[in-house]
C-alpha cells in the first residue's frame, strides 16, 4: 500500500470499527480468556494480547487494526507467551478456503508491478518492460458456488454425524477473503486435545480412508460404494462380475469378503478410495483444526486486504450467500480509483464492466477492494 | 432402549473392582487389613500378592470364590502401592486392564452397558445391530490413544453424535479406560501397613530384573533428552515421551529405525523400550536387530516417510514440518534454521 490509499484505507477501517465495536463484542465469547493479536497499518504484527471485556470497544477504535485474531483457545493468561498461556479448553474452528479446494476454480490473473500490464496466462516476468510479475486470486460466481457446496457438505456433516447442534453451538462466517470459516463452541468439543481434534480432522476430510480397513457395514463409505458400484460401467478396473459380486456382499452385509475383494485388487481399490474421500469428505485446512492455539480472524472485523467483513451467515441462508453485497461495507461515499485491471463484477447489485489501465468511479467499498487486492491505486474522493 | 438392570454381586465386583460401584460392596465384605494376617486368613494374602506378581506372568481369567478374587485387587493394590514405583503401578494396571478385556468379550450387552456407565460413558445400544454407540467425544478420547488406522472413525457407522463399534472394540475402550481407574485406586492409597510393606518389598525383589532395565533406560532417557532431542522431529518426540505408556507398532518399528540412524547401540534401544508396559526383553533385542539387519532378511530398514506416519495417524506436523517429506530432514532443516538466526 502506498501512503495516500494507506490514508484511505485507515480513515475507512476507523469508521468502520467506530460504528461496529459493540457487535464484534457480542460476536465473541469469553473475551477475557482470549490472546488476541492485530496487524496496524504499518504492516506490524502485535500478539499476545489480552482485553477485558468492558475495555474491548474502546481498545478497537484505539488500535483500528488493519487484520484482527483471536485465538481459538481459551487461557488463564492469554498475554503470557505461548508456553505460559495455560490453556484451558478452545473452540473446534474449520477453514473451507477457495484456494484448497481443487474443484473451485476462481480466476487468476498476473500483473506487471511495474507497467501494470495483465496477463491471463501465468508468466514468469513482464513481456513488455520485464517487470516482476504479481498474481492476483479473483472470487468468481463459479469458485464462490462449489466453496458453498463444500461448507454445506461440512455443515450437515457436524450436524447430522457429528451431532452438533448447529444453531445452538456454531457459527458460520464469510472469511473476509476467499473462504469461510465455522466456529464449533459444544462445551464437549470444546475440551478435546490435539490428537483427538486430528481424528475429527480425518473424519471430515476422509483423509488416508483406505476401503480395506472397513469395519461396519453401516458405515457410510459402504451406502456410498454401494451407489458407485450401482452406477459404475464395466472399465479397465472393474468388470460386470466384481462389480455383482461387491453389490451382493454389501446387501448380505459381508464385510471381510468384501475387504478381501479389495484387498486383491490394487487398482480397483486405490480408485474407489479416491472417489469416496472425494465424494464424502471436505476440503478444510487441517492445520486451523488441529492446531490448539490458532489464530483466526475475529468476526465481524474487516479483512485488511479486501476490506471486505467476516460475516455471520445463518445456516439457512449459506444459498442466498453473496459476498459482493452481503459481506460489503458500504459507506456511501463515491470514489475515483486507477484500476489495472477491473473484472467483470457484481458488486452492491450494480455490475461493473471489465476494464484496463484506466480510471473508474465506483463505491468507496469497491475502490478499498480492489487497491487491496493489487488490481488498483490512487483512491481519490468525490 | 431397554433399561439397564443394575447387578452389583460378588461375581461382578471379582470380575470388575475397579469399577466405581464394587467399591460400596467391596467395604461391606472385606475385613480390617490386619486380620487378614491372621493363621487361617493369610492364605488371602498370598493369593493377593500372587495378583500382584502377576505383572510378570500374565493375568488370570478363571477363579473358584467371588469374594477371595476380589478382596485381592484391594490388597494387591496395597502391595503394589507399598513398591512406590510408578512403572510397577503401570505394568499392573496394563496387566488388570488385560484381564478386563478378556472378562468383558464373554459379557452381555447389557453388562457392558452398565460398566461403561459406571465409568461415566452413556452408551447407546442398537441391539438389531448388535452395536454399541459411544459418543464421539468420549470414544476419541480413549481410541486416539490407539493409533492405529483400523480405529479412524469412518470406518464405522457415525451418527448423530455417535460412534458405532463393535463388542471387541468396545471392551478395549473400557478396559484402556479401566487403567486410568486402577492407577487411581492405587495412587489414592495413603496408608500402608507395614505388614503389607514387607511384600511390596518382596514384590520388588522378584521384579528386580525388570526395574534395572527401566534404571538404564532412564539414563538413555534423559540423555536423548538433555543432548539432541531439540533437533528431533515432533512426531519422534512424541513417541519417546509416549514409551511408557504403550506404543503402536508403527510407533515402535519407526522410533527403532530412527534412533539406529542417529548412532544408538542395539543395546541402548533395548533398554528404552523397558519402559513400555507390555516388555519382553528378548523379543524386543530380536526385533531391534531384525531391524537394524543383524538378523532374519538381513535387510536394514529405513525410517518410515511423513506420509507413512500420517497415514497410521503418527503425525504432529509444526511450522518446520510443513515443508519436507521425510523425519530425518527435519534435523538438517531446524539446524540450517537455527543457523540462518
Amino acid at each position: 500500500l502506498k501512503e495516500p490509499d494507506k490514508l484511505i484505507f485507515r480513515e475507512f477501517f476507523k469508521t468502520y470499527y467506530f460504528l461496529n465495536s459493540k457487535i464484534i463484542r457480542r460476536e465473541i465469547r469469553e473475551i477475557a480468556l482470549r490472546e488476541f493479536a492485530y496487524m496496524d497499518f504499518n504492516d506490524v504484527m502485535h500478539r499476545h494480547i489480552a482485553i477485558k471485556e468492558e475495555d474491548f470497544e474502546n481498545w478497537v477504535v484505539e488500535k483500528i487494526p488493519r487484520d484482527f485474531y483471536h485465538s481459538s483457545g481459551y487461557y488463564l493468561f492469554p498475554d503470557k507467551p505461548m508456553d505460559n498461556k495455560m490453556w484451558i479448553k478452545g473452540e473446534v474452528i474449520f477453514d473451507i478456503d477457495i484456494d484448497h479446494i481443487t474443484a473451485c476454480n476462481p480466476t487468476k490473473i498476473w500483473i506487471c508491478t511495474n507497467c501494470d500490464e495483465v496477463y491471463f496466462n501465468s508468466t514468469k516476468e513482464c513481456e513488455i518492460c520485464h517487470g516482476s510479475i504479481n498474481e492476483v486470486l479473483i472470487l468468481n460466481e463459479y469458485s464462490c458456488i462449489k466453496a458453498k457446496d463444500e461448507l454445506k457438505k461440512l455443515v450437515n456433516l457436524l450436524n447430522s454425524d457429528l451431532g452438533i447442534d448447529m444453531s445452538k453451538f456454531a457459527r458460520i462466517y464469510f472469511s473476509g477473503s476467499r473462504g469461510f470459516h465455522v466456529h464449533v463452541f459444544d462445551p464437549s468439543f470444546m475440551e478435546l486435545g490435539q490428537r483427538e481434534r486430528v481424528e475429527i480432522k480425518d473424519y471430515i476430510t476422509y483423509e488416508m480412508f483406505d476401503i480395506t480397513y472397513i469395519r461396519s457395514i453401516t458405515a457410510k463409505a459402504i451406502v456410498e460404494l454401494k451407489k458407485i458400484m450401482e452406477k459404475m460401467t464395466e472399465s479397465e478396473v472393474i468388470d460386470d462380475k466384481i462389480r455383482s459380486k461387491i453389490i451382493d456382499l454389501i446387501n448380505k452385509g459381508k464385510v471381510s469378503e468384501l475387504k478381501g475383494i479389495f484387498r486383491r485388487r490394487k487398482r480397483l481399490r486405490e480408485y474407489v478410495n479416491i472417489l469416496l474421500r472425494q465424494k464424502l469428505g471436505v476440503c478444510v485446512d487441517s492445520i486451523v483444526t488441529v492446531d490448539l492455539s490458532r489464530l483466526i480472524r475475529v468476526p465481524y472485523s474487516l479483512h485488511g486486504k479486501t476490506g471486505l467483513i467476516k460475516k455471520r451467515i445463518e445456516i439457512d441462508k449459506i444459498d442466498e450467500f453473496y459476498p459482493f453485497s452481503d459481506a460489503v461495507y458500504n459507506t456511501g461515499e463515491k470514489a475515483k480509483v486507477f484500476v489495472k485491471y477491473l473484472p467483470n463484477i457484481l458488486w452492491l447489485d450494480r455490475e461493473y464492466e471489465e476494464t484496463f489501465k484506466s480510471y473508474v468511479e465506483v463505491p468507496m467499498s469497491l475502490a478499498i477492494y480492489l487497491v487491496g487486492r493489487g488490481l488498483a491505486y490512487g483512491i481519490k474522493r468525490i | 432402549v431397554r433399561k439397564l438392570e443394575e447387578n452389583i454381586n460378588s461375581n461382578w465386583v471379582a470380575k470388575y473392582p475397579f469399577d466405581p460401584a464394587s467399591k460400596q460392596y467391596l467395604k461391606t465384605v472385606s475385613l480390617d487389613i490386619n486380620e487378614y494376617f491372621s493363621e487361617d486368613l493369610i492364605h488371602v494374602i498370598d493369593y493377593s500378592f500372587t495378583r500382584a506378581l502377576s505383572i510378570r506372568y500374565g493375568p488370570k481369567y478363571e477363579w473358584e470364590n467371588d469374594d477371595l478374587e476380589a478382596i485381592s485387587y484391594f490388597i494387591a493394590s496395597l502391595i503394589i502401592r507399598g513398591t512406590e514405583n510408578r512403572y510397577i503401578y503401570y505394568m499392573y494396571a496394563d496387566t488388570e486392564s488385560k484381564r478386563a478385556y478378556k472378562l468383558l468379550l464373554r459379557e452381555e450387552e447389557d453388562k457392558i452397558a452398565n460398566l461403561a456407565n459406571h465409568l461415566g460413558i452413556p452408551l447407546n445400544i442398537s441391539y438389531e445391530l448388535g452395536k454399541y454407540g459411544i459418543p464421539i467425544t468420549y470414544y476419541l478420547k480413549v481410541a486416539s490413544r490407539f493409533l492405529s488406522p483400523h480405529w479412524k472413525m469412518y470406518y464405522n457407522q457415525v451418527l448423530r453424535g455417535y460412534v458405532y463399534i463393535e463388542k471387541r472394540q468396545i471392551a478395549r475402550i473400557i478396559s484402556e479406560l479401566a487403567k486410568d481407574y486402577i492407577i487411581d485406586d492405587i495412587e489414592k492409597i495413603t496408608v500402608i501397613p507395614s505388614k503389607i510393606k514387607q511384600y511390596s518389598e518382596k514384590l520388588l525383589a522378584e521384579l528386580s530384573g525388570v526395574l534395572r532395565r527401566i534404571e538404564k533406560s532412564t539414563d538413555i532417557m534423559d540423555y536423548i533428552r538433555t543432548k539432541e532431542s531439540k533437533y528431533y522431529p515432533p512426531c519422534i518426540k512424541w513417541m519417546i515421551r509416549n514409551i511408557g505408556s504403550g506404543l503402536p507398532h508403527m510407533a515402535r518399528f519407526t522410533l527403532v529405525t530412527f534412533l539406529l540412524k542417529m548412532g544408538y547401540t542395539i543395546d541402548e534401544i533395548v533398554s528404552l523400550f523397558s519402559r513400555t508396559p507390555d516388555y519382553n526383553p528378548e523379543r524386543t533385542r530380536y526385533q531391534v536387530e531384525h531391524i537394524s539387519g543383524l538378523r532374519g532378511g538381513r535387510k536394514v530398514y529405513a525410517v518410515p516417510s511423513c506420509r507413512t506416519l500420517k497415514s497410521y495417524g503418527l503425525c504432529f506436523p509444526d511450522q518446520i514440518c510443513i515443508r519436507i517429506k521425510h523425519p530425518l530432514q527435519y534435523i538438517s532443516r531446524i539446524k540450517r534454521i537455527e543457523r540462518a538466526r
